[in-house]
């Protein structure tokens, strides 16, 4: 990403340059290179939840409804994540990561930030659409991590997989897999996180984000387990499961 | 004043569009300029291709490694299956005389496999259009627990294992990284240069040759009665329509619609090349029709009507039995013999590869 950069000829008044500034700057925010000098690196951390607790895969919660479920797969794609400044700078990181519960490796991502005051982040949840139409990828986006309908070009934005005593389907199993990138089924979310307070880069900082399973449930949209045992194909009840996964996310703590 | 905060403000609008501007895939970085390039050749009269090859430039090497792929059993959970189980050169690369293919543990497919040629000119594949990709298309078929069954992990691990698959990827691609985009990338460069251009019919256009009574008589049929969906050069206009095959009860497959989620495509499949038809046997997406003549007389009278049949043959299509046998006679001119026995794209002739023990 180049910076952006404005030329405003001498003719221009200095009170237009300084509302344009501030409309500039303190509104809309710039994106600014993240691989300039004087970078250090953050640690982005998810900890997946299932409200309070710490997620065990194997282990058996309950959610909103008091349905209980034995998780077994805890997976989702973050992508362009960017810092907000106190100067309200966006910082834009690009790159697709899969958190995995089951790979501790996955679950950290290390981005090499500008040693500024940091008030926010934000990510989106799934990968950019692009990448559901321009072939085989590689890296955490290959296919063979298991995240990519080859039946239905795309990917599979996050995935929960269980068992549940209160599941109709065969065995038991709770299986949704959210994908589907076109207009009307997207599930890629937008997820912007203020800091609780601000983070001042001087090196060796982390940004703890909590993601609360028991969300997919029970958020914008309240959806059993009893009702919906299934999800597997884009539609209205994935985008239903992307609503409330966007609300799965908070700042649990920032140091 | 008012005008330029205005113009400033539209400025800012701008910039921060490309701010939330999606980050594009990064170009492909392959400088790798050891491999020896293919030229890929567009017959005369034909349309731009819609493969990009700037993103997956042919080379000799690319070529020669995705054909030991096509070919090769390991592909499969068990070693039986390679792509070239069901996709035999001499039926145009279908299944010979197979309605559905056989594939992984007594498997069975639920469509039939399709003749691989002139894929290049192709946005989206199977009946139902579903993969918008060349080079994920292969993904499907290894995966399927009906036919190859395998995991895409498990076959880079056999790949990886291989001393001369090493050395192929290094000499197609520059380094030894093995993955399924490289590997998906070399099986392209072979499927690609699949190109049917050279049979009788394409000899006649070119003036080269020319239709004996009943091949003209024929192609005058055929330009008035199937060529709106049938289109030339390629023989297909790659839409989607319901022809009238009514619901096939076990395998209950409803075409587009499950792709799209919409009733309006229900039953509605892709619209096949006629090109080596005469090899292609039998028809229609799960093989329903036996020969040309069912087709026919498909056509003739036995057109379902349902809300989504195409209003092109939903009053079916009056053919005579005489204009059956000139249509045919023309569609026996688009059989590419030289296609069919092309010797680039034939197995090398040794034994299935055996499978690799774990």
């Amino acid at each position: 990403m180049k910076s952006n950069s404005i030329n405003i000829s001498n003719t221009t008044g200095t009170a237009v340059l300084i509302i344009f500034f501030l409309i500039f700057f303190n509104v809309n925010g710039t994106a600014q290179s993240s691989t300039g000098k004087n970078t250090t690196d953050v640690r982005i951390s998810f900890c997946n939840m299932i409200d309070t607790a710490a997620m065990q895969l194997r282990e058996t919660y309950k959610n909103s409804f008091g349905e209980e479920y034995t998780i077994r797969t805890f997976k989702y794609y973050i992508s362009n994540i960017s810092l907000v400044t106190a100067k309200s700078k966006i910082v834009l990181f690009p790159g697709v990561h899969l958190i995995n519960e089951a790979d501790s490796t996955t679950k950290t991502i290390t981005i090499k930030a500008p040693a500024e005051d940091f008030t926010g982040i934000s990510f989106h949840l799934g990968p950019d659409s692009i990448y559901n139409v321009s072939g085989t990828q590689t890296g955490d986006l290959d296919p063979a991590k298991g995240m990519f309908w080859t039946w239905n070009s795309g990917y599979i934005m996050a995935k929960l997989e269980a068992t549940s005593p209160v599941s109709s389907a065969v065995n038991s199993n709770v299986s949704y897999h959210i994908g589907g990138f076109k207009p009307g089924v997207n599930t890629q979310r937008k997820i912007t996180l203020p800091f609780p307070r601000t983070l001042r880069n001087t090196g060796s900082n982390e940004i703890v984000i909590a993601a609360n399973a028991n969300k997919w449930f029970d958020a914008k949209h309240t959806l059993k387990i009893a009702g919906d045992a299934v999800c597997a194909t884009p539609g209205k009840l994935a985008v239903q499961f992307a609503d409330n996964y966007a609300e799965m996310f908070t700042i649990a703590s920032v140091k | 004043m008012q005008r330029l905060i205005t113009i400033l403000l539209l400025l800012f609008v701008v910039s921060g569009s490309f701010i939330s501007q999606a980050f594009k895939p990064a170009p492909p970085k392959e400088k790798w300029k050891g491999a020896t390039p293919i030229t890929f050749t567009v017959p005369k009269g034909w349309p731009a291709p819609q493969y990009n090859f700037a993103d997956n430039p042919l080379t000799k090497e690319g070529f020669e490694l995705g054909k030991k792929l096509f070919y090769d059993g390991r592909l499969s959970k068990d070693g039986n299956f390679s792509c070239a189980t069901c996709h035999q050169q001499f039926a145009a690369f279908s299944t010979i005389d197979h309605d559905l293919s056989h594939g992984f543990n007594n498997g069975l497919t639920t469509r039939n496999a399709p003749g691989l040629f002139n894929l290049a000119w192709q946005k989206d594949f199977m009946w139902d259009g579903g993969i918008n990709h060349l080079d994920l298309q292969p993904l499907a078929p290894i995966t399927s627990i009906n036919e190859m069954g395998e995991s895409l992990d498990s076959v880079l691990l056999k790949i990886k294992a291989d001393k001369e698959y090493k050395k192929m990827f290094k000499a197609a691609f520059g380094n030894e990284v093995i993955n399924t985009q490289k590997m998906t990338k070399a099986l392209s460069q072979f499927i690609l240069m699949m190109v049917s251009s050279n049979s009788k019919y394409d000899k006649v256009m070119r003036g080269e040759d020319t239709f004996n009574l009943p091949q003209r008589l024929g192609y005058q049929i055929f330009k008035t009665k199937c060529v709106s969906c049938h289109q030339e050069p390629l023989f297909t206009d790659y839409s989607f329509r319901n022809t009238g095959l009514p619901l096939n009860n076990h395998l209950k497959d409803f075409g587009r619609m499950k792709i799209t989620g919409d009733s309006n495509d229900s039953l509605k499949f892709r619209v096949p090349s006629l090109r080596n038809v005469e090899f292609t046997f039998p028809y229609g997406h799960d093989g329903r029709f036996y020969d040309l003549d069912f087709v026919m007389l498909h056509y003739r009278s036995k057109v379902a009507k349902g809300p989504t049949t195409d209003s092109l043959v939903k009053n079916n299509i009056p053919i005579s039995n005489f204009e059956i046998g000139q249509i045919k006679a023309f569609l026996y001119t688009l059989t590419d013999t030289s296609f069919l026995k092309d010797k680039r794209f034939a197995t090398t002739g040794l034994a299935p590869q055996q499978p690799m023990h774990e």
